[in-house]
Formats: structure tokens, sequence, C-alpha cells
């Protein structure tokens, strides 16, 4: 074994405070060293070569570089060493920067530590063996579960370029949380006029299967070979039969609330969301259904000219192979009810949440786009919008801001002005206006010049209602006195959540996520799209709230990450995995038991008995069933057990 | 000064084992931002906490360590999403097991300390390698 | 007593009869009526060699543990008393003995006695232990004989036991004993506790520097079974030295200890197996009593539960 040692000066990063060419020197005396050097800049094109050359020249068989972090540059020297004839692996990295000379300031003592840290980076790397990358298949199809508008951009952007693309939806139709929306920031323009062609786009492609009313319920694999369980729910109608004709809603006696509308209207038992529903399918909800709950009725099988009814329809799972999967699960509308008493807590009738604003003021909504009263149907005087509910609020557990609601709440009362004239008096409460966005600052300005709308900085302390109207008491903390004033109509800017049961899947998908319930990137600045499981993504405002155009940037750039991972035919997979010594193995399975990947399984040996053996492209590389497995059987490559301990005794060498 | 003070007073060695993803990074953030610490602990890096034995713990100290520190992602941030859980249990067991084993409490500590957390690396570590000074070198016959 | 005894020799029987089981442990008379010992039973007429009394205090549950039914497709009965019982469970929980293999005679068991208590009343050796309700009547060679109180004679853990009724059987003989209220205690260790580190390293250096690594107390344990494998005997990784010195006898114990972490539900064998006389219980209690109060875990009392460290509750709230 020839060890060769580089300590690095990094100009005067390392050698201001550790004196590099002194431990150089020491380090020619370590049992198996034959070769030291101190380099000015070893990450430098020089002071690569000179690596090189010294393996070469000096038949070195392992190296140490004592600079920086491994973090930093590990890969950059084991590329260099590789590309002169050693194995990637049989090199160590010593951080004598970031963890010694940066945070001390003696030369000496310094010095000795870093000397510590090359001994100990010595005897890791004589126990290092020369490891081997494993390739796998790749399947290229990708799954997109989410069919909002970043589930859709996502979708359509790879499969343009060529790939295969299931989006897995959880109600029957794709759209998200803009199709119900009216009109977008900045520039007012129909939401449904942008979106509704894209889903078509979707619908067409085809390159595109859309799984509505689906869920996915089960995700195994990594990387390249996901293996994906679908839940297609039962929807009680012939999808392959149903034409979308709608005859079914209009006979169907039973009503229900209508949950695209939130409330504002009543929909039937039998249901498609809203007109340009892709799919255009109906689902009969049961628990509203006189058949389901009376057992008599069958109107909608009897109108139905498809003969699409089923009742008997079960929930029916299938099973579908991934090399990718984007998360695109969107976000909620934070449930206010239950959190501002304040407001009266859902029971003020003429105080609405924001989304319903959205559906009252769009002319295809239960309103036809007529601006009224719940209470009274009559067109209000003043409308008050108040800002940040369930947003940069401690006391309701929502710390963060909803990012969209400032703007949007802008947009409805520019909309407000225009559906209802120039007597109508605007007030918007609010906290602090973020407009940060392309367009976004001057928007603002629009709605409080050019549409009179009166903003009034102060929060609302309590909604209620008097002589029929709900009174606004708050603070106008600008002029530092209290207002009231007697609204018409309320309109809550009610902040977002993460969606219903995204915890759930952050766990199927074996992926962070935040207290919270948003999705946690890789890293916020460096690779946000990607999670810290390879081959899944993120993309919209399941990663933290957003607004449309961020949401279909962060969309494609997505799309883009995907189509690099899915460009190659095979991946390489670390070689930093664990591996079973089976003939010390006794089969007690507490690797099975840990392993959070399932990497390991049982496999027969030729005597009967069954050995552990870890899956080497399923193996992750953490090490759990190392630390578990009594016997010691399971060693992970780079980090095994008797390199940890000769660092140990390294360390503690006088 | 007689070899016996000598002994007492020589700087303590601390080895701390910390996981790549977060607390090695952290130390990392510590030293770009040059946040200045003790002098006599030494990082050793595994992929994860849930890669660390107890029983190597107890090596360190065996070898002659004055202190060990576990530090590794916070709970809920595992890279491998519940190494650090496993971890929890065994060396909660471990650190209510030392002082029994003839190690004082204050020679070992797991925490957590994650990528962004330099300045909490700093104190993390400057304030165990602290304690373990305070108490000095150890001297144990049985570990 | 005896009927608890006429019961494990009927269950044996009617096992071994009806070809349920091709052998039945339990426990028989030693060289002299003062101890008990282990019996593989393979014929129903050799069940008149079983007994029942406070002498059977071996975990016969040892005799199950992997790789250790001989043959391998055998089915065994086996007695088990409250505190073996749960060292089975432990088994069972890890999926590591084959319950349909298994005929259990579960003994509900009002606590066995401290052979060692006894020979420390008398100066010549303990040749006969008789049993009459509580009293205990024994006997020396050289014919010096002594009555004393059963209670005073019980190993210490019986005292308070926490499961004295077993946890798993197919068969229960003998009547059940009032189930423990409250919780766990785990006694004899308030002397350790109270001492200082310094105190500790020095009477555990003292207990290990003695430990001949003869593996006794690891073979006779029901729930560590990696045999050949054991990590204490491995060489690579190099975990524990060979050499038999304090430190490195400490760490032999140490993998003992920890490995059997949220299994060992401190029956003891252990300690009564090791020739040197290391207090074994007092490590392994202490531990199971940290184990309680960390997580109000205690091994092996349901089947259906898994090891503590193999498996873990994101709201665990443990450290800081």
């Amino acid at each position: 074994m020839r060890i060769g040692v580089f300590v690095c000066h990094c100009g005067s990063n390392i050698a201001g405070t550790v004196d590099c060419h002194a431990i150089a020197e020491r380090a020619a005396e370590l049992k198996d060293v034959v070769y030291t050097e101190d380099v000015m800049y070893t990450c430098s094109e020089p002071g690569q070569a000179g690596i090189q050359r010294a393996i070469k020249e000096k038949g070195l068989t392992r190296v140490v570089v004592a600079s920086c972090s491994p973090q930093m540059h590990e890969v950059t020297f084991r590329r260099c060493v590789e590309d002169a004839g050693l194995n990637p692996h049989l090199f160590e990295m010593a951080n004598i920067r970031e963890h010694c000379s940066w945070i001390h300031d003696d030369m000496p003592r310094a010095t000795e530590k870093a000397y510590d840290i090359i001994k100990m980076a010595v005897a890791k790397v004589r126990t290092a063996e020369p490891l081997f990358p494993n390739e796998v298949d790749v399947n290229k199809d990708v799954l997109v579960i989410g069919g909002g508008v970043a589930g859709i951009q996502t979708a359509l952007d790879l499969a343009d370029a060529g790939l295969q693309v299931t989006i897995v939806e959880r109600e029957s139709t794709i759209g998200g949380t803009m199709a119900r929306l009216d009109k977008t920031f900045p520039t007012i323009d129909c939401s449904a006029c942008i979106l509704t062609p894209r889903m078509v786009d979707a619908a067409h492609h085809q390159n595109i299967a859309i799984m509505a009313y689906s869920e996915v319920d089960r995700v195994q694999g990594y990387v390249g070979n996901f293996v994906v369980d679908i839940k297609r729910r039962a929807a009680m109608v012939d999808w392959t039969r149903c034409i979308g004709c709608e005859l079914c809603v209009q006979k169907c006696p039973a009503h229900a609330p209508d949950r695209f509308n939130v409330g504002l209207a009543e929909s039937k038992a039998i249901y498609i969301p809203f007109p340009q529903a892709v799919p255009k399918r109906a689902v009969i909800q049961t628990e509203y259904c006189r058949w389901f709950q009376q057992g008599k009725c069958r109107v909608c099988s009897r109108v139905c000219p498809a003969d699409a009814i089923d009742y008997e329809q079960k929930d029916t799972y299938i099973q579908r192979n991934f090399g990718a999967i984007v998360v695109a699960t969107g976000m909620d509308v934070f449930p206010w009810e239950e959190y501002y008493p304040q407001y009266g807590g859902g029971s003020i009738p003429d105080v609405i949440s924001g989304l319903q604003y959205e559906r009252m003021l769009n002319a295809s909504g239960p309103t036809g786009g007529h601006v009224h009263r719940i209470s009274n149907h009559e067109e209000p005087k003043n409308v008050v919008f108040i800002q940040c509910v369930g947003s940069r609020d401690e006391s309701v557990g929502r710390p963060y801001c909803s990012s969209v609601c400032c703007m949007y709440t802008a947009k409805q009362a520019i909309l407000t002005r225009n559906h209802c004239g120039p007597e109508t008096n605007i007030f918007v409460f609010y906290i602090d206006i973020r407009a940060t966005g392309k367009g976004y600052e001057e928007f603002i300005k629009r709605a409080q010049t050019e549409f009179n709308v009166n903003y009034v900085r102060g929060r609302v302390s309590k909604l209620y209602e008097e002589h029929g109207k709900v009174m606004v008491r708050g603070m106008d903390t600008l002029l530092g006195q209290q207002v009231e004033i007697p609204a018409d109509l309320v309109v809550l800017a009610t902040g977002t959540t993460s969606a219903e049961g995204a915890p759930q899947l952050a766990q199927a998908l074996n992926i962070s996520y935040d207290e919270f319930g948003f999705f946690k990137e890789s890293h916020p600045k460096l690779r946000p799209v990607e999670t810290n499981t390879a081959g899944v993504f993120l993309a919209g405002a399941c990663q933290a709230p957003k607004d449309i155009p961020t949401s279909v940037a962060q969309a494609s750039g997505t799309a883009s990450k995907v189509l690099g991972l899915l460009s190659k035919d095979k991946l390489k997979t670390s070689p930093q995995i664990a591996v079973v010594d089976q003939s010390r193995c006794v089969s007690c399975w507490k690797c099975t038991d840990v392993c959070p990947f399932s990497a390991p399984e049982k496999q027969s040996q030729r005597d009967g008995s069954q050995k552990s053996h870890i899956i080497e492209t399923v193996c992750q590389g953490c090490g759990i069933c190392v630390a578990t497995c009594p016997v010691n059987c399971i060693s992970l490559k780079g980090f095994t057990t008797d390199s940890i301990i000769d660092q140990i005794e390294e360390a503690l060498l006088a | 000064m007689t070899a016996q003070t000598e002994t007492r007073t020589r700087p303590v060695k601390v080895i701390a084992i910390v996981c790549n993803w977060c607390s090695y990074a952290g130390a990392d953030g510590a030293g770009t931002a040059r946040l200045k610490q003790p002098y006599n602990f030494r990082v050793l890096r595994v992929p994860c906490t849930g890669r660390i034995d107890p029983l190597l713990a107890l090596k360190a100290f065996q070898k002659g360590a004055d202190g060990v520190l576990i530090s590794g992602c916070h709970p809920g941030d595992c890279h491998y999403s519940e190494g650090n859980y496993y971890a929890r249990r065994k060396f909660e067991l471990l650190d209510r097991m030392l002082p029994h084993l003839g190690v004082e409490s204050q020679r070992f500590k797991y925490t957590w300390v994650s990528a962004s957390e330099a300045a909490r690396w700093q104190s993390v570590i400057t304030e165990f390698v602290g304690h373990v000074q305070e108490l000095g070198p150890r001297e144990g016959r049985a570990l | 007593m005896s009927s608890t005894q006429d019961a494990i020799r009927e269950a044996a029987k009617n096992a071994l009869a009806s070809g349920r089981v091709d052998y039945f442990i339990g426990w028989t008379q030693g060289h002299t009526p003062s101890e008990a010992i282990p019996a593989f039973i393979r014929r129903p007429e050799e069940v008149d060699r079983l007994i029942w009394s406070p002498l059977c205090h071996h975990n016969l549950v040892t005799f199950l543990k992997r790789k250790m039914p001989d043959p391998p497709e055998s089915r065994i009965g086996v007695c088990v008393k409250g505190c073996d019982s749960r060292t089975l469970v432990a088994l069972l929980q890890e999926g590591l003995v084959d319950r349909e293999r298994l005929y259990v005679v579960g003994i509900p068991c009002a606590g066995v006695i401290d052979k060692r208590l006894v020979d420390a009343l008398f100066t010549d050796e303990v040749t006969e232990i008789d049993f009459e309700g509580d009293l205990v009547t024994a006997r020396t060679r050289m014919g010096e004989s002594k009555e004393f109180a059963l209670a005073d004679v019980l190993l210490d853990q019986c005292g308070g036991c926490y499961s004295p009724n077993p946890r798993y059987a197919d068969e229960l003989v003998g009547d059940t004993l009032p189930e423990s209220q409250g919780k766990p205690q785990f006694p004899g260790l308030e002397e350790f506790e109270a001492l200082d580190s310094a105190a500790k390293d020095a009477l555990l250096a003292e207990a290990f520097s003695t430990c001949i690594r003869c593996f006794a107390c690891i073979n006779v344990c029901p729930v560590c079974y990696c045999w050949d494998q054991c990590v204490n005997r491995s060489r690579r990784p190099a975990l524990v030295g060979q050499k038999v010195d304090t430190k490195e006898n400490t760490l032999f114990q140490m993998v003992h200890m920890f490995h059997v972490a949220g299994r060992c539900p401190s029956c003891g064998a252990c300690d009564r197996a090791c020739p040197v006389q290391i207090p074994l219980y007092l490590l392994h209690r202490k531990m199971n009593k940290e184990l309680y109060e960390m997580l109000g875990f205690m091994a092996g009392m349901d089947v259906d539960e898994k090891p503590v460290f193999q498996t873990f509750r994101i709201d665990d709230v443990l450290g800081e």
C-alpha cells in the first residue's frame, strides 16, 4: 500500500493558521505513507495535475488530500484520482479548513489538530476498498401526482419532449385551484381562458394519460424504477361509456353541497364540477344519493343515454412502473372558520372566504357574476377585505406568508369596483403589502388610485352583526385610532395551507415535509425542485404557497430536471451501500425491520437456510442496518466499523 | 507541577461523530462563518446517526476519549427519513446508562444540529468540550 | 405445589403420547435433592422424572433459541415460568421461533430460590432442600439442618415480580397468581445507584476484572443467539479485543447488554450462570429500569409488540 498525502494551503485560508509544510513533512512518518507534498491550491488545475503526476511517478495506490470540506471538493478529487487510474474510493479528504484553520487562530495548536485530522484520514484510506457503482435500467415513464396548473405544465413539457406521462388527480377533473379562480392578477385576464385550453391539451396529448378520481396508494422502488399502486375511486359511473352530457345531473332529484363553488350553491348527488371539466365525466356522491341512502330512485340510470351508471362499481387498484415522480398536489384554503371565532367562525353569512368571493365574481359561478350579500341578495355598499387570515398569524399556527393574498385581494377589490360601480366603498385591512412579482406593485397602486380602494393598515379585531350590517372593528395603525365600518360584505383573504393528506403522501413517497405539511425541497437554493429522495420532484404550491406564474415557472424547471434524469438509459447508483457477509449472518432479520427502504431481502441459500441480502440498487447507504445487526456482518462500504474504530484510535493517540 | 496534576490539566480529547447531511454540514457552515471553537475535538463523519452503534461510543471511551458527542439531523429531517429516530432511542439509553458505567453524564451528549445551524454547532461543541474540560481527563478503569 | 408438578407431568405425557411434541423440556432433580436441572423427556413413561419446586430456576427458553432445536424440525414441549415466558415472547416478537412447533406449558410462579443464599447459611455443602408451604428445610452432607422462610431465600427479583403468570402459553397449569398492580419494581439497585461515577467505575472494574470470557452468560441467555458469529468473537470488525483484561471485558459485557436491550426481561439467567459471580443482574436490571422510565417499555410483554430498538415513534419524547 502506497499512500500519498497532499496538504493544501488554500492560499492563506489554511496556511494562515496551519503550518502546512511542517505537517506534510510529518505525515511522511505515518504508516504506508510514501509521498507527501504541500500545495498552494490542490483543487486548481496544476494542483490536480500534481496529484495525478505523483500517482503515476510514485506509484501511489491511495491518496489523501488535506484541504477543505468533502462537501466542497470530494467529487473533484475523486474524479482527479480516477483520471489518473485509481479507483475513486481509494481517496479520502481531511477537512483542515472548515474544521480547523477557519475556526482557530493559534498556529501551533491548529497545526497539531490539522495533523490529527490527516492521521484520521490516512487511517481511513488505509481500510478503503475499491468500490464500483451499479448501473440500473431506467424506466422513462413519469408519474405526475396532481393535475393543477403546475402538474399540467410539467406533464405537457415532459410529454412534448416525448416522455409518457400519467397524471393522477384526486378530483374527478384536472384543473386544481386555478380552475376555480375568476381572473388572475396582475393582468385581470380570465383564469379559465388561460387554463382550460391547457387542460384540453393535456387530455388530447398522445403522451399523456389522465387518471382522474384516483389516488396514489403505495410507492415502492427507487429512482428509475418506481412501482406505484394507484387507487381508482369508484365513481359509480362507467367512464368508458359516460359522455358528459349532464342529463343525469339535470334530472337528479337529490341535492348536495357544491364543493367546486365552496358551498355558495347546491349541486346534485350526481356531479360534474364545472362545464369545462377534463375529463368531463359524472361521479355519484353516494352520501347524498337517494339510491345509496334510501334504496330507491335510479333516475340517473334511467335517463343516461350511454347506459353508464354502475351502482355496483368498486374501487380498483392498478400497478404502474415509473422512472420519476413529480409531486404537484397544490394547496388548500385555510379553514378559517375553525380558527377565527372573533370573525364569527363562519356563523355570519356575509363574511366569506376569498375563494368563495372568487366564485361569486365568476360569470359562470353560482350568482352569474353578480356581487351580492349572502344574507339578502342586495348589492353591497360597503365591502371590506381583511388580509392575512390564516397567514402571518402565529396564534393560529400559521407564521408564514401565503404569498398570494395581497395580490388576489387587490384583484378582487378592483373587480368589485367593476361589478358594483363607483358608489360602493371598498376597504382593505392589511398588515403589509407584499407585491414583489413583475408588475405587482404597479397593480396595487392602480387599485389604490385608479380604482379608489381604501387601504387601511391594521388588523381587524372583531366582526359582529348589528342592524343588518357586519360591523368591522379594527385599528388604523397609521392614524393610531380605532375604526369601525358597517360592512355589507366582508371578504377574508384566506391564506393557503398544505393540501389535505399531504403528510401521508410524503410518507408514502419517503420525502420530507415541514410542520405545516408543505413538502421539503432538497436544497432551498440549489436544488429547489428536487427532494431528498432521488427521482421524486416537486412542482407548485405543494412545496410552499405560490402564485400561478411561480408555480408554472417551477413546473417547467421540474420538467427539465426530470428530462435531465431520464435522458440516460442507465443510472449509476452510489457504491457506498451496505453489504452482508452472509457467512456470518444469523438470520435475525433485524435489518429488514429497520431499513426505511426495504433494501434487505431474504435470500435462500443452497443449504435451505435464508440469509439477508441487500438489494444494491435499493440501498441508500444510511447504515441503520449496520448499527442494528448484532453480529456486525453488514458493513457499509466507505464507512466500515473498522474504519471508524481506526479513526477513533488515531484521533486519541497522543 | 507534579505528574498527577499534569494529567488532570491536560487538554481533554473529545470525539464528535456526526452525520454527513446535517451536523457535518452545520460544522462546515460554522467554519465558513469563522466561528471560533475549541481545539480539542475531532470530527468523524458518518452518513447518518442511525449508522452509529452505541458500542462505538463505548469503544471511544475505552480507547481514551474524555467525551463523545453524537449529532445528527433534527428528528423529522433525517436524510434517510428514519435514521435519527432509531438513533434517538439508542442514544437515550446510552445516555442514561453511561453514568452507571462509570462515565459522568456530562461526558456524553447526543443532539441535533441542522446544516443551517452553524451558530448552534459552535455553541453545542463549545459548551460540550467546556463541560468535559471541567471534569478533566478520564481515568476510568472499567471503560 | 405437587398438584402443579402432577399437572406438568400430565401435560407432558399427553403431548408426548399424542405425538404433539417430539420431546418435552422441563426440570428434574439434579445430583442431589438440593438442586433442579433441565430435563429433556422423550417418552411418556419418563414424565415422572419431571419436578416442580422453587428450585426450578433455569430458564428453559434458552434451549429454544435459534439453531438450538435439534433436529431443527423437531416439535418441542417446554415449561415456562412468568419471567421465562417473557423471553419466549421476545423471541416470538422477532419471529425467531416457530410457535407452531412449540407446545408451551405455562406455570404461574410465586418465586424461585436463590441457591447462593441457602448455601451462605451453612459451612457445609447443602445436599437437600425440602419445601413445606412457606417453610424451607435445608440439610447438609454432614447432616446439619435448618428451617427458614421461603421468602428469605427467594431470588431478589422474585419479590416484586411483575409477571408471575406466563405472558404466553398453550396450556396453563397451576393456579393463576394475582397480577402485579402498579409500576414494576427493580429491586436491589438503590445501593448501586447511590454511588458516584468513580465508585461505579471502581465497582465494575472490580467485577469485570475477573471475567474469563467463558461465554456462559451469553450462551445461557435465552435472547442472545448469534453463537459462533457473536461480535465478541469477531476479528473483523474488531470491536472487542480478545485479550482478557478489564476494559476489554467491560466491552464484552456491554456487547451482551446492548444487544439484548429491549428483549431482556431481567430473568437473571446470566447472573446465575456466571462462574465468577459477576453481578450481571445489576446492569441488566438497571438498563431495564431506564428503558421503562424512558419509554414505559418492558421486554417480552406482548407477542404483537416490536422490540423497542427495532422500531420508533415519531413522537418519542426523548432528549432535548
